[in-house]
């Protein structure tokens, strides 16, 4: 039985990053950059507050890369950083939990058609109009795929409080996008 | 299942959605990772590192240096001893070579003076077995001394078979002087130099054996010596035994030497 050990070139790239070589580090951050600083711009819409942000989670991302163990993906490792350093800049510096009344839409928009016409720089703008509490509840809940339980736990609310954040913001896109869509209906007119 | 659509929507758009960065970010990051880490790591290391250097050669140096201090101090004694001994044994070799050219033509005779000749020299392979004693401490005079029992027995299994003994005999006078001094030295003699060999040996000697122990060895090889028959790679075998198992005083230079190298190693423990 032959035992082989397959290294990619991600792993040879994080191998090298744990010695601390800074060409490898620059690779790395050249490889994920752009994907992460969208990330961080879903929660914190401001581009030079997003950039601290994202500052602050390679830096992170480079000092505790022995903590990566290899279990699950790298890129899902250092998105979770990328998360984390977002919400914790969100605790500090927003009021997050705003609260705005909604009406809730009448009709629904046609996603199959939206998801054709609408660019994702579209869908940015809308995520990031969001009130920072809806914003940070659909990020997480939608996008990032994490249940009630952990966004309770992740911001320090009842999970009742992240099930009425994520309604509201869903109530809000839903509106947002009906109006594109007459927009985009009038374009096409 | 609106939900469910709207989720989805924005997930399949946004999830690997990318924005560049400004170019100088880098930049910035670089330098916020130089601060803190570059150094830590690098100097945790070399701490440890040298830390480990210098209690491993502090260990070393005080380990080693005692022993090897106490190793020299034994190989130099024994080596003066060895000395000493050979002096004397070629002293003993000189002043009885000459004597020993008569001694065959006595053994031709009778066979009472045979038989003389056999107490004769079992009397004398007892005062070699002294003169051994007397030398046991350095290993290599040791040998010496134990090839001339053997050769001893050698000498009086020739004297039974009556023919050929006295031809054997004048060649083994020869080439083996020490024995033929032993057997046309009169006892008496024998014990003096024995005697001279014990002052020379407590000279040279910082250790002091138990005499008790030597009857004991005495006794052994005596009782050997009655067994004749036994072949002669036989009675080799056995002393070398015999030596192993302590029992000709080599244990005690062992126990002796256990004893400082234990002293050494309390010392060396406070």
């Amino acid at each position: 039985m032959k035992l082989k050990i397959h290294q990619t070139d991600e792993e040879a790239l994080i191998g090298q990053c744990r010695k601390f070589d800074r060409q490898a580090q620059k690779a790395l951050y050249e490889k994920y950059s752009a994907k992460m600083f969208a990330v961080c711009l879903r929660y914190v819409k401001e581009p030079t507050e997003a950039e601290d942000v994202a500052i602050t989670a390679f830096v992170k991302i480079f000092e505790k890369i022995d903590q990566f163990k290899g279990e699950g993906s790298f890129e899902g490792w250092i998105r979770r950083i990328m998360v984390n350093e977002s919400l914790t800049y969100i605790r500090k510096n927003k009021s997050m939990y705003l609260e705005v009344d909604i009406e809730m839409a009448d009709r629904e928009p046609d996603y199959g058609s939206l998801n054709n016409q609408l660019e994702a720089d579209d869908l940015m703008k809308l995520v990031q109009e969001l009130p920072t509490g809806y914003r940070t509840v659909f990020n997480l809940y939608a996008i990032e795929g994490y249940s009630h339980k952990e966004i309770a736990e992740e911001l320090g609310i009842s999970e009742n409080t992240s099930k009425s954040q994520l309604s509201r913001a869903r109530a809000l896109l839903q509106k947002q996008l009906l109006e594109t869509e007459v927009i985009l209906k009038e374009k096409i007119k | 299942m609106s939900n469910k659509e709207l989720d989805n929507l924005f997930k399949n758009k946004l999830e690997d959605f990318e924005k560049s960065p400004a170019s100088s970010l880098w930049d910035r990051i670089d330098e916020k990772i130089e601060q803190p880490k570059k150094r830590s790591p690098w100097v945790y290391l070399s701490v440890a590192a040298s830390l480990l250097l210098l209690m491993s050669l502090s260990y070393i140096f005080l380990k080693n240096d005692p022993i090897i201090n106490d190793n020299q101090q034994v190989i130099a004694s024994n080596n003066t001893e060895t000395t000493d001994n050979s002096k004397d044994v070629a002293g003993v070799k000189e002043t009885i070579t000459e004597q020993s050219e008569t001694e065959p033509e006595a053994v031709q005779n009778s066979g009472k003076e045979e038989a003389v000749d056999q107490n004769k020299e079992e009397k004398k392979a007892k005062s070699t077995n002294k003169q051994k004693e007397v030398i046991q401490l350095p290993p290599a005079s040791e040998l010496t001394a134990s090839n001339n029992t053997t050769e001893d027995k050698n000498e009086i299994k020739k004297l039974d078979n009556k023919d050929e003994v006295v031809e054997l005999k004048i060649d083994e006078l020869t080439t083996n002087t020490t024995a033929v001094a032993q057997i046309s030295e009169p006892d008496a003699t024998i014990q003096e130099t024995s005697a001279s060999e014990v002052k020379n040996s407590n000279s040279g000697q910082t250790l002091v054996f138990d005499i008790s122990q030597f009857e004991n060895s005495k006794t052994t090889v005596a009782a050997a010596e009655t067994d004749k028959k036994e072949s002669k790679l036989l009675q080799i075998f056995n002393k070398a035994k015999e030596i192993k198992q302590g029992e000709s005083g080599l244990g005690e230079i062992r126990a002796a030497k256990n004893n400082i190298l234990a002293f050494s190693g309390k010392k060396e423990g406070k």
